[in-house]
């Protein structure tokens, strides 16, 4: 009887974890990890969507770049129900008794949309009046007060005290049955909606839109304990010999394990408990900072504000007026314990936000001349600064050691212009003018992450050695007269260019133009109407010899940039797109060792990646590629045209309206698999990417019952068989039958 | 129990059992019809000469043997070539046991050669035979082995070429830093 029990027991126990519920095919991660701040920006003309009385939405104007964008907000409740982003400026509507919003441009001409829908309709020129202009003459504002009369202006229907900040009145609409509707704003771009019923306020709503066209970012990592505390411990080991540092490292986990065991009192139960229980918020932060998925996202609006965002989910955590309209970098230094805000008029800040959390307070102000260009550099600790007379100097924000040579190179849409620091004293030394129709569109500096390896494996298992000189940049210029674009590659140091590639099939200047520079390679991007109008993506990349295992550059410690000679061998290649790219970036992880992907924000508001191998310059046609060839990791054989996967789409079905002087950024967490992306300008937008899959973490719904269980499943069914195996075996010892 | 116990278990632990038993000596049964005893006797008393071709017979034999030993492995050869050639060179648990086990019976069986050749050895007229055997095995073992380590080199597991030390190698560092806006 023991025996059946035991093994129906132990396979009741396998079953129970075999049919176990099946777990869900769509990632549950999708939506809690990235978000997005949909803005609509300064209220130019707020107009109801349509002219019933039942009317429950409002059409707003506002500007997006140089171009206007119509958003229909929820009258209810004030959220931001579509936004439709027109590419020509507006300077008036009018609302008709028809459903149309007529637009009027700056020369006088009309266009007209469907206000419940946005789509385009005919329009016949009829008179224009304008809907902007609320009728106020039941409003006063006096004193700080605001007063709504009656029809007759006898009574006060309504009156409140104005906050401070209170810069106008956007909307006021009166009906018959003395109900009205009433947007009021405040300097700090805030719009506070009041419907009144009767002296009643029955609906109420405040809509934040001050966070609308970003100017400087900077991200701030979260302070581990652990982390730091395993950082000592490691240093500390690193002291000791191997035998002492083992003895350590056993004694320190073992610490740890006992703390462990004895927070939970050394109770079995808990511990279990613990450990199939949902994660509360406290581990889950506790994760996220340990991983370094936790950092913070300060980001300067053009209306001088300076906002701490969680980049988890867009938590505002802090905000900060300054004044300054002209933000234009801001930069963490010193451990991220200050930010260094630096504007264009040459005012400068240094913030104490050790305290991440807390309203961070001014250190120091300092004052330059007009700047042109203020960079600051190795971690914040420098500020290379050019003023509008063409000087150049560098500001040292702390000690030390001068004597490093350090070469520049900055640029403007006209010139390049290189110089050197050594003892505290800048010099020029060469600079590059362009001639009048050319103009600088694009420019990238060589990324500087670390580099993992140092050349390409071919199929047949021998190394392509990468052409790592770091001192390059790259710059993309565009020819008004001929239409051309060039993009060239330079030696920061000697002034030396290294490549150029020209494309004379005309160019669309008014497109997007974007240079990237990584390791060994370089992609550029432009839009062009010749053969066929597409958006063509370039690749260069760089290589020491074309021979396999030939390395030229030498495995000496140290070298000299100035003498250095040697020339990369280029090789270059070209795609077509199917969507106009707007801006790019590099993914920046940990280590470097994923997959190096670019990240491309489209015209249309997506934002997608491309792993670089698919934009690789050595793809051939299948028929020139050799058995070897498709030996090597990810070689594909070239097609001219790079589909839209969708899985590499990172924004799903949002759309993210970044205006034209957005930035896009990608910041690396302690998982080397996953980096942060953040796409900063007119909407706030950050998610999360992995390029390589996430090889380093667990899925959240990774199965650890069903494989405890089955491990349970399997003690028990050994327990239970094992006494009976002795016992045979005894008994066939002894030749006793059953 | 209440089986009985089988009467030869009984017999088993009875002492006195074997002297109980009957034996009926073979000198005293009569010959089968046409065989005649042969006598021992005689058989000292004759030259030496058969002896020494006995002994011939013997060293033929052994080396024979010898050679067959050797020639163990050989047969082996198109099976394991049919085999590694067959087990294709993806990169899997089994296919990397198989080409690990080509490479590792060899040197086991090479470590073990005197076990092998025992039966062949302590002959003082065969032995240089024998060495030979020895050695032919010995490069039949480096023949199958050859095989295995080719399967290994064609699964890329065998570190010989460049790209396999390139995380050993170092860039150029260069002392100048330069930064670009």
């Amino acid at each position: 009887m023991a025996r059946f029990s035991g093994v129906i027991l132990g396979l009741a126990l396998l079953a129970a974890t075999a049919f176990r519920s099946v777990n869900a095919i769509f990632d549950d991660e999708v939506n809690g990890i990235d978000w997005q701040l949909s803005n609509i920006g300064d209220y130019k003309c707020v107009v109801p969507a349509s002219r019933t009385t039942h009317n429950d939405q409002f059409v707003i104007l506002s500007d997006l770049g140089d171009h206007s964008l119509l958003s229909w907000v929820n009258k209810t409740n004030g959220e931001l129900l579509d936004r439709l982003p027109l590419n020509y400026k507006v300077e008036d509507i009018m609302v008709t008794e028809k459903n149309e919003i007529i637009l009027q441009k700056g020369d006088a001409s009309y266009f007209a949309i469907d206000s419940l829908n946005g789509f385009d309709i005919q329009y016949d020129a009829l008179g224009f009046i304008s809907s902007c202009s609320p009728d106020l003459s039941l409003v006063q504002v006096r004193e700080g007060k605001l007063k709504v009369l009656d029809s007759d202006k006898e009574y006060v229907v309504y009156h409140r005290q104005l906050p401070e900040n209170f810069s106008g009145i956007k909307y006021f609409e009166n009906r018959e049955d003395g109900s009205f509707d009433l947007i009021t704003s405040t300097s700090d771009g805030k719009y506070q909606f009041l419907e009144l019923d009767n002296s009643n306020i029955t609906k109420e709503w405040e809509r934040d839109e001050s966070l609308a066209n970003i100017n400087a970012f900077a991200f701030v990592s979260s302070k581990d304990p652990l982390t730091s505390k395993i950082f000592s411990e490691i240093s500390k080991e690193e002291s000791m010999s191997v035998l002492d540092a083992y003895k350590f490292r056993i004694s320190q986990t073992s610490q740890r394990l006992k703390d462990y065991l004895q927070e939970r009192k050394f109770s079995i139960g808990t511990i279990f408990k613990e450990f199939f229980q949902e994660d509360d918020d406290l581990t889950k932060l506790h994760r996220d900072i340990n991983f370094g998925l936790l950092k913070y996202l300060i980001v300067a609006t053009d209306k001088g504000k300076i906002v701490n965002l969680d980049v988890r989910n867009g938590k505002q955590l802090w905000s900060v007026e300054t004044g300054l309209k002209d933000i234009y970098r801001m930069e963490a230094s010193m451990l991220d314990s200050e930010l260094f805000v630096v504007t264009k008029s040459g005012l400068s800040m240094l913030l104490e936000i050790s305290a991440i959390e807390k309203e961070p307070f001014i250190l120091k102000r300092s004052k330059q001349l007009d700047v042109e260009l203020a960079e600051p550099f190795d971690n914040g600790n420098f500020l290379y600064v050019k003023s509008k007379d063409g000087a150049k100097s560098v500001i040292n924000n702390r000690v030390t050691s001068g004597d490093e040579e350090i070469y520049f190179l900055d640029h403007d849409d006209k010139r390049l212009s290189a110089s050197f620091l050594k003892n505290s004293t800048i010099e020029d030394t060469w600079n590059v003018e362009l001639s009048e129709d050319e103009e600088i569109r694009a420019f990238s500096y060589r990324d500087q992450s670390p580099v993992v390896s140092l050349g390409n494996i071919l199929g047949n298992r021998t190394v392509l050695y990468k052409y790592l000189y770091p001192h390059l940049a790259a710059f993309a210029t565009v020819d008004k007269s001929s239409n051309s674009l060039t993009v060239r590659i330079i030696d920061t140091v000697t002034g030396e260019l290294v490549h150029t590639v020209l494309h004379e099939n005309k160019v669309a200047l008014a497109s997007p133009i974007n240079v990237v520079f990584g390791e060994n390679w370089c992609i550029y991007t432009y839009f062009s109407i010749e053969p066929v109008p597409e958006q063509k993506i370039g690749v260069i990349e760089l290589y020491e010899s074309p021979t396999p295992n030939e390395r030229l550059s030498e495995t000496s410690l140290e070298a000299d940039a100035i003498s250095h000679a040697d020339k990369p061998h280029i090789i270059q290649n070209a795609y077509i797109y199917p969507e106009v790219i707007k801006n790019l970036a590099l993914t920046q992880t940990k280590f470097g060792i994923t997959i190096r992907s670019v990240i491309l924000e489209l015209e249309n508001g997506q934002i997608a990646y491309l792993p670089k191998f698919i934009l690789n310059a050595r793809r051939v046609e299948e028929s020139k590629m050799t058995a070897d060839d498709k030996k090597e990791f990810m070689f594909s054989p070239y097609a001219s045209s790079i589909p839209i996967n969708d899985h590499t789409i990172l924004t799903h079905h949002k759309r993210v309206l970044s205006g034209p002087n957005s930035y896009l950024a990608s910041v690396p967490t302690n998982l080397e698999s996953t980096s942060i992306v953040c796409s900063l300008g007119h909407d706030l937008y950050c998610t999360r990417i992995s390029p390589s899959s996430q090889f380093d973490k667990l899925k959240p719904r990774f199965q650890k019952g069903n494989l405890l269980s089955t491990i349970l499943g399997l003690l028990v069914t050994c327990f239970f068989v094992r006494p009976m195996v002795d016992t045979k075996k005894l008994k066939t010892k002894w030749l006793v039958k059953d | 129990m209440a089986e009985s116990i089988p009467s030869w278990a009984n017999n088993l632990c009875d002492p006195d059992y074997a002297k109980k038993i009957k034996v009926i000596s073979s000198n005293s049964l009569p010959l089968p019809p046409g065989f005649k005893r042969a006598s021992i006797t005689n058989a000292k008393g004759v030259s030496k000469g058969p002896q020494a071709a006995q002994k011939e017979d013997l060293v033929k034999l052994v080396v024979q043997k010898a050679w067959q030993i050797a020639f163990q492995p050989a047969k082996s050869i198109p099976m394991n070539m049919v085999v590694s050639y067959m087990s294709g060179s993806s990169l899997q648990i089994i296919s990397i046991t198989t080409a690990v086990m080509f490479v590792s019976n060899p040197i086991k069986s090479i470590a073990s050669i005197r076990q092998t050749f025992k039966p062949v050895q302590g002959n003082k007229g065969a032995e240089s035979q024998v060495m030979l055997a020895m050695a032919i095995y010995i490069v039949f073992q480096i023949i199958l082995m050859g095989i295995g380590i080719h399967k290994l080199n064609s699964m890329g597991l065998i570190p010989n070429t460049k790209s396999d030390w390139l995380f050993l190698e170092k860039p150029t560092m260069y002392k100048e830093k330069s930064y670009g806006f």
